[in-house]
C-alpha cells in the first residue's frame, strides 16, 4: 500500500520507498530525523496535528471560511518536490482541495491546489510507485547526495 | 554517540519524572541522562520496579544482568520498535532452506577464523612463534568450503577455536597467565575467565545493536534456533569476538593492566573480580568507540557502528541485494 511517507521517499531514491512498502525503516536515533521530529511538535502547537488518514499523518487540518486545508510542516525546502507530492495524496486521500506546505525555519508558505493537472500528476506517479514497490527485488543502492543525510546510509553502504 | 552504562553497586535504579536515578545503599543519589542512554549492564544487586521497566521500554532503552561471577543472566529486551513482518519471514525462510543456512553459517565461521588469522599474523611480525598455530588454522579454513552440514560445520570451528586458543600461550607474556585448556562451565584459569566475561559482554552489545535493526534476535544460523532464547547474537559476535574482545584480552595483560590480584577463585571457578571487571570493561570500551575509516562511507565509524553494519548486511542478503561476505579486518 502507498504511503505518504514512500511518495515522499520515491521522488528522492526509489530504493528507500521499497523498503518503507515493507515497514523496512531506516535508523530513528539519525539525528536529521530527531530534528524533523522537534520541527513538527514544537511549531504551530495550537492546531490540531498529526491527523491521522489512511496511508499517512497529516502535520495540521485547519478550517478557514468554511473550508479545510491541510498544512504540512517541513524542515527546509530543499525537497520540495516530494513535500508538495506527499501534500497533494493526502488532499486526494481527505478530498481536500488547498493545502500549504509551511517551513517555519525560513518563514515560508508554499500554496498548494489540487488541479486537474496536478491529479493527473499524482495519479501517475502513484502507478509509477506500484510498479517499483511490487518488484521482488529491492532496486539497488546509487550514491546521491542526499545519502549523506538519509537514515538509511550504514543500511546501504555497509 | 549513544552510550551503555554498568552498575557495579548496590542499591534502587528507579525513575524520576522523565529521568533515571540511581540510589546506592548509603542513600547517595546519582542522576543518569537518559537522552543518550543505550544500554545498562547490571553487576551490583539492583533494586527495581515495573515502571523502571515502562519508562525503559518507551527509552528504548534495554537492561541485561550478570551473576556475580560476570555471566550473562538475561535481557529485558524493550517491545521492538523496529518491525517487518517482511524481513522476519525472510530471516526464518533462510533459516528453513538448509542450502541457505548453511551458507551464512559458513561465511560466519569464515569470518571468525580470517580475523582470528589476522592478529596471529600481526603477532607472528612481531616475533611470536605462531607459523604452526597459522597454517594448520589456514588448512581447516580450506576444509568450510567443502562442508555442506551444519553439525560438520561447527566440529571444524570447534577444531580452529581450539588452534587459535592455544595461540595464546605464545601471545600472552606474563607469568600469572597459562591457557590450559577451553573451559567455560567453571573457567578453569584467568584466561578463561577473560575470555568468558569478553564473550558475555560481546553477545550482550550485539544484542543491542540487533534491536536497532529489523532483525529477531531469535532466528540464528550457525547456533541453532531453540537452543537458547537468543541466538542471532551469538553468530554475530563470532566475527567480532577476535577483533574486540580478544585484543583487549591481549593489552589488558601484556600492559599489566589486570594483574593476579583482579581475580577471585571459589569451588574451581576463577572469575574477574569487580575491579578486574570494571577495568576490563573500560578498555573494551575505549575499543568500541575507537573509530576506523570506512572506504564505501567516506569517514570513520566505531566499532560498535561496524557491529551493526554488519547486521545490515545480513540483511542485505536476506532480501536478495548482495551476497553476504563477513567483514574482515584491513587494518
Amino acid at each position: 500500500m502507498i504511503t505518504g511517507s514512500i511518495i515522499q521517499a520515491y521522488l528522492i531514491c526509489k530504493r528507500q520507498a521499497w523498503l518503507l512498502s515493507r515497514q523496512l525503516v531506516g535508523e530513528q536515533d539519525s539525528d536529521f530525523l530527531a530534528i524533523g521530529r522537534l520541527i513538527s511538535q514544537e511549531s504551530y502547537s495550537r492546531d490540531k496535528k498529526e491527523i491521522t488518514i489512511n496511508g499517512g499523518k497529516v502535520d495540521i487540518i485547519r478550517l478557514e471560511n468554511g473550508e479545510i486545508k491541510l498544512v504540512e510542516v517541513k524542515k527546509s525546502s530543499r525537497m520540495i518536490k516530494s513535500a508538495k507530492f506527499q501534500l497533494l495524496y493526502y488532499m486526494w486521500k481527505a478530498n481536500v482541495d488547498y493545502g500549504e506546505i509551511r517551513i517555519p525555519k525560513e518563514k515560508k508558505v508554499i500554496e498548494v491546489h489540487m488541479t486537474d493537472d496536478a491529479r493527473g500528476e499524482l495519479l501517475n506517479l502513484m502507478n509509477e510507485i506500484e510498479d517499483i514497490i511490487n518488484r521482488d527485488k529491492v532496486p539497488k543502492a546509487e550514491r546521491k547526495k542526499y545519502c549523506k543525510t538519509c537514515s538509511f546510509e550504514y543500511f546501504c553502504w555497509s | 554517540m549513544k552510550e551503555t552504562i554498568y552498575i557495579f553497586s548496590a542499591g534502587t535504579l528507579k525513575r524520576e519524572d522523565n529521568s533515571l536515578v540511581f540510589i546506592t545503599e548509603e542513600n547517595q543519589k546519582k542522576h543518569i541522562p537518559v537522552e543518550n542512554l543505550k544500554e545498562i549492564f547490571v553487576f551490583g544487586e539492583v533494586n527495581l520496579n515495573k515502571r523502571l521497566i515502562e519508562f525503559l521500554s518507551k527509552k528504548e532503552i534495554m537492561i541485561s544482568f550478570f551473576n556475580h561471577y560476570g555471566f550473562y543472566v538475561g535481557s529485558f529486551y524493550p517491545r521492538e520498535h523496529y518491525n517487518s513482518g517482511f524481513m522476519i519471514l525472510k530471516q526464518a525462510q533462510y533459516y528453513i532452506d538448509n542450502e541457505k543456512r548453511i551458507y551464512i553459517a559458513k561465511k560466519i565461521v569464515e569470518g571468525a577464523a580470517r580475523n582470528s588469522l589476522k592478529i596471529l599474523r600481526y603477532y607472528k611480525n612481531r616475533g611470536r612463534k605462531l607459523d604452526n598455530h597459522i597454517s594448520e588454522i589456514e588448512k581447516n579454513v580450506e576444509k568450510i568450503f567443502r562442508i555442506e552440514e551444519i553439525p560438520k560445520l561447527m566440529q571444524v570451528e570447534g577444531k580452529i577455536k581450539k588452534i587459535y586458543y592455544e595461540s595464546f600461550n605464545e601471545i600472552i607474556n606474563s607469568s600469572g597467565f597459562k591457557f590450559t585448556k577451553r573451559g567455560r562451565r567453571p573457567p578453569i584459569d584467568r584466561i578463561n575467565a577473560l575470555i568468558s566475561f569478553s564473550n558475555s559482554l560481546i553477545y550482550s552489545i550485539v544484542l543491542r545493536e540487533i534491536y536497532a535493526t529489523h532483525l529477531d534476535p531469535r532466528i540464528g544460523y550457525l547456533h541453532s534456533t531453540n537452543f537458547r532464547r537468543f541466538s542471532l547474537n551469538l553468530d554475530i559476535a563470532e566475527i567480532f569476538k577476535p577483533i574486540i574482545g580478544d585484543r583487549t584480552i591481549f593489552s589488558v595483560i601484556n600492559k599489566n593492566i589486570i594483574g593476579v590480584k583482579d581475580f577471585e577463585k571459589s569451588l574451581n571457578r576463577v572469575f574477574l573480580n569487580d575491579r578486574g571487571k570494571r577495568k576490563f570493561i573500560e578498555i573494551l570500551e575505549k575499543r568500541l568507540n575507537e573509530t576506523v575509516k570506512l572506504r564505501k562511507i567516506g569517514r570513520n565509524v566505531s566499532y560498535r557502528t561496524l557491529i551493526r553494519m554488519e547486521l545490515y548486511k545480513l540483511e542485505k542478503h536476506l532480501l536478495e541485494d548482495e551476497v553476504y561476505e563477513p567483514l574482515i579486518m584491513e587494518w
